[in-house]
Formats: C-alpha cells, structure tokens, sequence
C-alpha cells in the first residue's frame, strides 16, 4: 500500500475528511512513476501559462504584497532598520508602480523636486502625504503605515543623536528634583 | 496571529519560527505528532507556539521551494494532536501554518503562489476551506487567494 493511502487509511479511523483537511497537508503518492512524471509535467505547463499570462495589475499586486508584509513584519520588531526608514520604502513604492518620479509626483500633487528630496532622505513627509500615499496605493499601504515608518525612524535618531542631546540639555536650567 | 480559543473564541497570540536542531528530538520524542519529521530536515520547516510556550509546538509545517517554477510547495503539515477533531482547544492552527507558506511567497517574489498535492478525495475539501485552484493533479493559490489566507490568518486588521 501506498504511503499516503496508509497514512490516510490511520487518520481516517478517528477523523473525518474534514477534520484531516482541518489539521494536516500531506502529498498524495497513489501515482505510478510515469504517471508522477506526466502530472508534474503538466503542473508545470500549467504554472508557467500563468506566469506568461499575468497582467501587470497582478504583477503589481504581488510586489505591493510583498512590500506590505515585510513592513508589518518590521512593525513587529522591536529594532530600527534603515532598510525600512520612510524613504527607502517610498523608493520601493515608486518601483513597483512602474511610474516616472514626474508622473508619481504629479498623482501624489507634489513638485517632482519635493518627491525626490524625500526618496532620497533629505526631506521629512508630511502627514498630508501619508495620507495621499494611502490613497494611492488604494488603501493598502495605509497613512498610518506611512506614519509608524516614519516615527520609528525618529524614535531611532532621538535615542541616538547624542550630539543634539548634549547640546538641547545645555539650554535646560532649573531641571525637576527627583530621587527614585 | 489569528489562533483561537474555542471556547471563548478569543484570540491566542502566536509565534512561527524556523524549527532547530534540537526541536526535532523533542517532536519525535512528542507523543503530540505522528509523522515522522526527521525526513523533513532538509526542508525549510516552521513551528508554530503560543507567545511564552516556546516549548509547546502547536503545529508543524514542511515547504519546499521551486524558484523556477515561482513557487512554494506544502510538503508536510501536521497539527499536534491535541488539537485535532472535535475536542480541539485551539483553532486555525492548519489555517495559520498555510498562510505562512503564501506569504513567504509573496516574499520571494512568486506572488504568493503555494501548491499541495492532496489525496484526490480531499481536494473538493481544501478548495473549499482555502480557496485552492486546480492545476492538473495538483492544487495552489495565489495573488488574492493567498492574500486572503494571510488576512484572514496572520493580519486580521480589524482585531
């Protein structure tokens, strides 16, 4: 007997077909070599008529997946990553969109000069523009998003910026007595 | 991630992590799995635990990568028994684990495609609780399908 039609035979004894479905994925081997090698075959053609055959909007929708999980990964690490400040991920945006900066400057209704000063980090976003980007990466890539992005890269410099510590604390007098 | 408590319905914070070296003695030492997961090793395989039980593997998961087809495979996915049929404490173990492998997909740029290659009677019964596709003897999602499975899975935005 086959492997699988065994391991299925066991299962079936305390579970229905449903419960397997529920709490297992297993690979089926009921077919012969050269039926295996056709199926594969086939699965193959399959595949890549649907690779060929993808549009550009699903193509689209794909890379924005991707860049959408990866960022609410790094929302749930605790660590700054630079890979993810504001603008490394406003650059990612625009990649994907396939658009020219002028173009992607135009829907967002910023001057192009203003949209390639924040790509390349020289400028700060305002919240009017997450709220654009959300709009326009039609809700996906939310304001709020945009927002943490941006705020987990200050949080990071304002813990790191000894220098304007030093400097900002030399203008403080007169500082709260405490004792812990 | 969208585990949940039967009884009360609420959600059950969860971790997926790769499985180590010496996770393996302890799954084979469980009473909790069947299969034997020692032949999965050199797949990539996943645990699945509640946040501070590190040490109670919920599920297991076993994929394969196809990069020239863009693809991930389900080769192995075992929920512990504990949480199996109808005295389960907690569910959408399986659910979590499959969401995973489509959004390592979509990581790796294969548009969250991700195929199994169920029993033939089984497969009406993944299509309808996943929302797989046929593609000759084999099954898989992608695009929005798999995003689905993600949402409704791992990134439930309305909790």
């Amino acid at each position: 007997m086959k492997k699988s039609e065994n391991i299925y035979k066991q299962l079936s004894k305390q579970l229905s077909d449903d419960e397997i479905v529920d709490s297992y994925v297993f690979n089926d081997d009921s077919l012969s070599d050269a039926e295996q090698v056709l199926a594969d075959k086939e699965f193959r053609e399959l595949r890549m008529k649907k690779l060929k055959e993808m549009t550009d909007a699903e193509r689209l929708f794909g890379n924005l997946m991707r860049i959408k999980y990866r960022i609410l990964d790094y929302f749930d690490s605790a660590k700054y990553d630079e890979v993810f400040s504001f603008s490394n991920q406003l650059r990612e945006y625009s990649k994907i969109i396939g658009r020219s900066n002028k173009d992607f400057a135009n829907d967002l209704d910023v001057h192009h000069t203003k949209l390639s000063r924040l790509i390349n980090g020289k400028d700060s976003p305002s919240i009017e523009l997450m709220y654009r980007l959300g709009e326009h990466s039609k809700g996906e890539l939310p304001a709020h998003y945009w927002w943490r992005l941006h705020s987990k890269e200050l949080e990071y410099k304002i813990i790191t910026d000894l220098e304007k510590r030093m400097s900002e604390s030399q203008r403080v007098t007169n500082s709260i007595q405490i004792r812990a | 991630m969208a585990l949940k408590d039967k009884k009360s319905g609420k959600t059950l914070r969860s971790i997926v992590s790769r499985v180590v070296e010496a996770d393996y003695k302890l799954i084979s030492e469980s009473d909790e799995f069947s299969f034997d997961w020692n032949e999965e090793v050199e797949n990539e395989v996943f645990k699945i635990y509640l946040r501070d039980q590190s040490d109670n593997i919920l599920g297991l998961l076993s994929i394969i990568d196809y990069p020239d087809e863009l693809r991930i495979h389900l080769n192995l996915l075992e929920v512990g028994k504990t949480n199996i049929g109808q005295t389960k404490k907690i569910d959408n173990i399986a659910g979590c684990l499959i969401a995973v492998a489509c959004k390592i997909s979509f990581d790796r740029n294969y548009f969250g495609f991700v195929s199994l290659k169920p029993k033939t009677r089984l497969i009406p019964l993944y299509k309808e609780k996943y929302g797989f596709d046929q593609y000759g003897r084999l099954l898989a999602v992608d695009g929005d399908s798999s995003n689905q499975l993600i949402k409704k899975y791992l990134h439930d935005e309305e909790e």
